[in-house]
């Protein structure tokens, strides 16, 4: 990373200018003492042609005026010296301080902000093309690009455009956020969020037809109205993203289901979750690749973005699992147009995620601490909500009484299944790689998506692994789901 | 009376002469030096001034040259 680079702006005066106004002024000051000088000694010159044809005693004297006229000359270089000497000692005097007083200042704001990054994980990423950058790229108004817009030897505290003489300022604290900027590799545009807050990123695997988008939608919503009226603050920082989230969630208001994402590298968007107290909000990275991006290993080895990871959500198509499709070919059939059952087998998704999460975090001797919320979706679908739902977890709490809240007793119940049709390796396997496995059941839609029903889709469970996953990432306190279910349902009252 | 023109013409050059020195130490040699030192003197401090005025149009041209 280079920490300097040239920049369209002017330089501190104490480190440019400064010093060439000092050459500048000594070089030609001399010139026009010169000019000065001449016209003495061209006097001198005068007096001398006038008394060359005198008697003696005029000569004498006109010999003495040349004298002095000559002395007049030479004094202008003595003062044209002193004033130099002078001038040269008070600038020199003056830009050292200046300079070193702007040194020093450059390097303590360098290190606050250094430490301030790496104590509250701040980095600056792309949604985009998920690449690190020391810093983006920031646009003047004039247009021009200025890619090292920090304190520098063009500015401590704001850098002045050499396009167009704008003060452009070097930290967010005096408002350099209000700066449009781009990401120095891909060109895009960067929201404003990016490098503001802690950066959680949290990414959502599963085959094609898992139900990703829906999930994240519905249950981005949810975790949005939960924690708003606890007192959070949680907001899209790209207008693009919230436009995008507003139209999606309209559509399932309307009883339609989300298109298919069709970016195998997805564009994360990005949500600023502020905890109210926090000095810091938390900045999440939500990655919804397309299902397609397991389907082969050249495109799972395309999501680059899986270095930064620090929560996943592994989604299960219930019909993905080979044993239940095939017990329940006959009831799959009958709704298969609107269930969508995905093909792409669980173990051959996990592999695949498995071989780039390896790749990029690199292999561990222990198992990896990234909590991973394997999510089992679908469960309005084929009586799944009796077998790993919440009358499974009611009934199953009822038989054991140390099984205290619904979750803990679903946990049991997608874990027991999971075993039960065949994925008994898959579960040995995550649990063997993963220190935090937790097992979720939901519905993003909450029923079957039928053409003339425009009813808003009511999704079951599909807040409960965000907000797992969230509060284990240290983004969000965990809320009780007593309380939660109540926000909820006042929310859609509303 | 040769005699006496003679020896009045010597005390009349020695006269002359030390009166020359005189005039030289206490009259010429003064204001030769005065005339000297006073064109000098006023060369000093207009190279002064002029010095100044030139540091200060220097200041303001080379503010506007280098930017």
């Amino acid at each position: 990373m280079n920490l300097y680079v040239p920049q369209p702006a002017y330089k501190i005066y104490a480190f440019d200018r400064g010093w060439r106004i000092m050459k500048y002024v000594t070089e030609h000051l001399f010139k026009r003492t010169h000019a000065t000088a001449q016209w003495w000694f061209g006097k001198a010159g005068d007096v001398l042609n006038w008394g060359k044809y005198r008697p003696w005693y005029m000569k004498y004297w006109s010999y003495i005026v040349m004298a002095g006229m000559g002395l007049a000359g030479g004094t202008q270089y003595v003062s044209a010296m002193i004033l130099a000497a002078l001038f040269i000692v008070l600038q020199t005097v003056i830009l050292s301080v200046w300079a070193f007083l702007s040194a020093i200042l450059m390097g303590i704001l360098a290190v606050a902000t250094f430490l301030y990054a790496r104590v509250y994980r701040i980095f600056f990423r792309c949604p985009d093309c998920h690449k690190d950058m020391p810093i983006p790229t920031f646009i003047c108004t004039c247009g021009t690009e200025h890619t090292r817009l920090w304190p520098s030897i063009y500015g401590v505290l704001s850098h002045r455009c050499k396009t167009c003489e704008e003060k452009l300022p070097t930290l967010e604290l005096n408002g350099r956020k209000k700066l449009s900027r781009i990401c120095p590799h891909c060109r895009r545009p960067l929201n404003v969020g990016v490098g503001s807050g802690t950066n959680v990123h949290i990414t959502i695997v599963g085959g094609p037809s898992t139900g990703k988008t829906n999930y994240i939608v519905e249950a981005t919503n949810q975790f949005k109205q939960i924690y708003e009226s606890n007192r959070y603050r949680i907001s899209f920082t790209d207008p693009r993203h919230e436009h995008e989230f507003a139209s999606n969630l309209s559509r399932l208001m309307n009883g339609r289901e989300l298109l298919k994402t069709p970016d195998i590298v997805p564009q994360a968007y990005n949500l600023a979750i502020k905890a109210p107290g926090a000095q810091v909000p938390r900045f999440a990275y939500v990655y919804d690749a397309a299902g397609e991006a397991f389907n082969t290993s050249e495109n799972t080895d395309s999501q680059v973005y899986y270095k930064y990871v620090d929560g996943i959500i592994f989604m299960i198509d219930p019909c993905a699992i080979p044993s239940y499709r095939h017990i329940h070919r006959g009831d799959i059939e009958l709704v298969r147009d609107a269930l969508r059952p995905s093909l792409l087998d669980v173990m051959q998704a996990y592999e695949r995620m498995k071989q780039i999460f390896e790749a990029s975090v690199g292999l561990k001797k222990g198992r990896y601490t990234h909590p991973i919320a394997v999510v089992v979706s679908k469960v309005d679908a084929l009586d799944l909500e009796e077998e790993i739902g919440a009358p499974a977890a009611s009934a199953l709490m009822r038989s054991d009484p140390s099984i205290k809240s619904e979750e803990d007793a679903i946990n049991i119940l997608v874990r027991n299944f999971l075993c039960q049709y065949g994925l008994d390796h898959f579960v040995r396997e995550i649990e063997l790689q993963y220190s935090n496995v937790r097992y979720f059941s939901c519905s993003a839609l909450g029923r079957l998506p039928i053409q003339n029903d425009k009813s808003s889709f009511v999704p079951i469970r599909v807040v409960d692994s965000l907000i797992w996953l969230l509060a284990k990432t240290k983004t969000v306190r965990p809320i009780e789901k007593k309380g939660r279910v109540a926000q909820v349902q006042t929310q859609v009252m509303r | 009376m040769d005699e006496f023109l003679g020896c009045g013409l010597l005390i009349g050059i020695i006269i002359a002469v030390v009166i020359a020195i005189y005039a030289l130490i206490y009259v010429i040699l003064p204001v030769s030096i005065v005339i000297l030192g006073g064109i000098g003197l006023v060369g000093a401090v207009s190279g002064v001034g002029v010095a100044v005025r030139n540091c200060q149009q220097l200041l303001v041209e080379a503010h506007k040259v280098e930017r």
